[in-house]
């Protein structure tokens, strides 16, 4: 398998995330299409390091994970927060900032 | 020189300053009126040094205002000479007699409002001496525009009440009038010369270098001094002018600003001189205001308005004596009418202060209620009348002179008749006011010391300044033999009829109004000038105001409205882009980013 078979599979990755982000009703859906959409990054990163002999792409995939991680962590205190206060977690509902 | 004549110019305007900035000293009242008193008491005293140790020659002070390529477009500077000099010492000697004066007559004003009094007082006394001191005319019509500021302010210094202030709004109109020649002209004097400045238009006139066709040119600026100065048919303001307070029209209406028309005209001479057509409708406007004025003074029963019109008639033998190529015998009267104007004002102002109206009918035998202020008025009234020797008869004769040498026979003949009713009008207020057999009401006194002595101060310069005429002989001009006889005649002739009719009543002034028939009438009604000018300012001003007020409201703030309600709808069209939902933002984003994809792809 060469890089264009990795690059293809990081690009379906990161469209059905996009396409989940953009769709899902749930907040937790959309969380869900934010991480696979980062995991896709990960994985050109890695594919990357494997074919440029470059052991950055590897570093930076650990990064990602671990900032991924903590990301996770803050949009699930936000998506419980917005659940305490509007007792939904519906984003149909949630537009305030509507002009 | 130059220190000693900033003083004179920047101390009243010092006193402007810190009455109008420091508020509590304004609204205190009497300590703004010592404030304003002593910067003018000051100007004066630097004026009198000025004017004691003359220069030998023209001081001109120039500094750059407005730059350009070629020398600067605009100076402002002093322009220093016998004649300013003269005006200068007249300007402070009146405003500074006229302010202290005011401390007595205006006592009953609350404090604030004498503070306005004395702020614009001051005002006007920098205005009045810039004006003298001017050495072109960018300056002099800044200082020009500033003194009728001032006279609006002050005519409407009472603006509660609606006479006072529909008289300063028309002092204003009908002086802007004339202003709009004056600006007009100086901009095409410019155009055809290439300078404001008085010294390089005066060489330029003196080495025959002006430009051809200035006759139109002199002629707008004439207008600015027709406006100013009152002469006909722009004689309708000062009149009405009368609603401001006594001092005011003794200074301003009287002695100075309306003398700005006939100063201008003087300092502007060697330029007026280029034009004799100008010169010669001069002449001719003023002989005719100056009877017209003095047929409206006759029949006038307030004695303000008496002077009033005594004013404008006096102000058209100076321009006569101008048009008939004689600055300095305008100037001569300009000074010496000045003085017993002023006097004859402040007189009469005690006058209204110790009975209070201002209808001679209702006066009498003041003379002797009033010893003092009889008498100064007397002076004056003498003066005016041009009996020998006080001030006034001189500077008529060299008016009448002047008119005479220049070969006008019918504004002379004008002039003589006029003077005939100048004594008659005069002494017809004297013999009303402060003679006849009718007592006045009330226990009426004479003024207190702080405004009997400028009037004395007044009275004693009329006298002197004739005396010294007196010994001086014929001033140098070439008068004719018969003219001294002649003016003295109509003098008496004018002292004649006012005491035949008025004093002795041997002739009743009924049978003399009825004897004069359609000529009474028509004097009474002002010979329906004031209803002309009131026509005119409703038809064509209004109408054009209207007009214009229309186009306002309806073109400008239309293309604004238009502007802003298209603003309004577009937002609240797009307003509804903004769902405030998350996922349509990244929606957005993602096929932004998409298109930017695909056009780069396209146009690599």
């Amino acid at each position: 398998m060469g890089l264009r078979a990795y690059l293809l599979l990081a690009a379906a990755v990161f469209a059905i995330g996009l396409f989940g982000v953009t769709t899902r009703r749930n907040a937790v859906g959309i969380l869900l299409g934010i991480e696979l959409m980062l995991n896709a990054v990960n994985i050109n990163f890695v594919a990357f390091a494997r074919y440029n002999a470059s052991v950055a792409g590897m570093v930076f995939a650990l990064f990602t994970i671990a900032i991924t991680v903590a990301e996770i962590a803050v949009g699930l205190a936000i998506v419980i927060a917005i659940f305490r206060v509007r007792k939904t977690v519906d984003a149909d509902h949630l537009d305030l900032l509507k002009g | 020189m130059t220190p000693l004549a900033l003083a004179v110019l920047g101390l009243p305007f010092l006193a402007f300053l810190l009455l109008a900035l420091a508020a509590p000293l304004r609204r205190h009242g009497r300590g703004a009126a010592l404030v304003s008193i002593a910067a003018i008491g000051g100007s004066l005293a630097a004026a009198l040094r000025l004017w004691l140790a003359p220069p030998a020659e023209t001081v001109v002070r120039r500094w750059e205002w407005i730059p350009a390529e070629d020398g600067p477009l605009v100076t402002v500077g002093l322009y220093i000479d016998t004649v300013g000099l003269a005006m200068l010492v007249l300007v402070a000697l009146v405003a500074f007699l006229v302010q202290v004066y005011s401390w007595a007559y205006l006592e009953g004003e609350t404090p604030p409002s004498l503070g306005r009094y004395y702020t614009y007082q001051s005002l006007f006394a920098f205005s009045m001496l810039g004006l003298v001191l001017a050495p072109n005319f960018v300056q002099m019509l800044i200082f020009w525009e500033l003194v009728g500021l001032c006279s609006y302010l002050l005519i409407g210094f009472w603006y509660d009440r609606p006479a006072a202030a529909r008289a300063a709004v028309k002092a204003f109109w009908t002086t802007r009038l004339g202003d709009v020649g004056f600006v007009t002209g100086i901009v095409l004097l410019w155009r055809a010369t290439g300078t404001f400045d008085f010294a390089t238009l005066f060489g330029a006139a003196a080495a025959h270098r002006l430009p051809a066709g200035l006759s139109l040119t002199m002629f707008l600026i004439y207008l600015g001094a027709v406006g100013k100065s009152a002469q006909f048919p722009l004689h309708i303001w000062l009149p009405d002018a009368m609603e401001g307070p006594t001092p005011v029209s003794a200074l301003i209406h009287a002695a100075t600003m309306v003398a700005a028309g006939v100063f201008m005209v003087t300092r502007a001479f060697p330029l007026f001189a280029a034009t004799p057509p100008v010169l010669g409708l001069i002449a001719w406007v003023g002989a005719f205001t100056a009877l017209l004025a003095a047929t409206m003074a006759c029949v006038e029963t307030d004695i303000k308005r008496v002077l009033a019109y005594s004013t404008v008639s006096q102000l058209g033998f100076m321009m006569a004596a101008a048009g008939a190529a004689a600055p300095q015998a305008a100037f001569f009267h300009l000074v010496t009418h000045g003085l017993f104007k002023a006097l004859l004002f402040l007189a009469a102002g005690a006058v209204i202060h110790a009975v209070g109206t201002n209808d001679i009918r209702e006066m009498g035998r003041l003379f002797y209620a009033l010893p003092q202020t009889g008498t100064v008025f007397l002076v004056g009234t003498l003066a005016l009348s041009g009996i020998w020797p006080l001030s006034g008869f001189f500077s008529k004769e060299a008016v009448l002179a002047a008119v005479w040498n220049a070969g006008l026979g019918v504004p002379f003949a004008v002039l003589a008749l006029t003077a005939l009713l100048t004594a008659a009008y005069m002494f017809r207020v004297v013999f009303l006011a402060f003679f006849g057999d009718r007592q006045a009401g009330g226990h009426p006194h004479d003024a207190p010391a702080v405004m009997a002595v400028p009037l004395w101060i007044l009275a004693i310069l009329t006298v002197a300044i004739g005396v010294r005429g007196a010994f001086a002989g014929e001033g140098g001009h070439s008068a004719p033999r018969w003219l001294p006889a002649l003016s003295q005649a109509l003098a008496a002739a004018g002292v004649g009829v006012a005491l035949v009719t008025y004093q002795l009543r041997l002739v009743s002034p009924a049978a003399l109004s009825r004897a004069l028939g359609p000529l009474d009438v028509m004097a009474r009604r002002r010979y329906g000038l004031d209803a002309v000018a009131a026509a005119v300012y409703r038809g064509l001003l209004l109408g054009l105001s209207r007009l214009i007020g229309w186009v306002d409201r309806y073109l400008v703030d239309g293309v604004v409205n238009v502007l802003s309600a298209w603003t309004l709808w577009a937002g609240d069209h797009l307003r509804r882009m903004q769902t405030g939902r998350a996922q349509d933002y990244v929606y957005g984003v993602a096929v932004g980013f998409l298109l930017l994809l695909i056009a780069s792809q396209i146009w690599r």
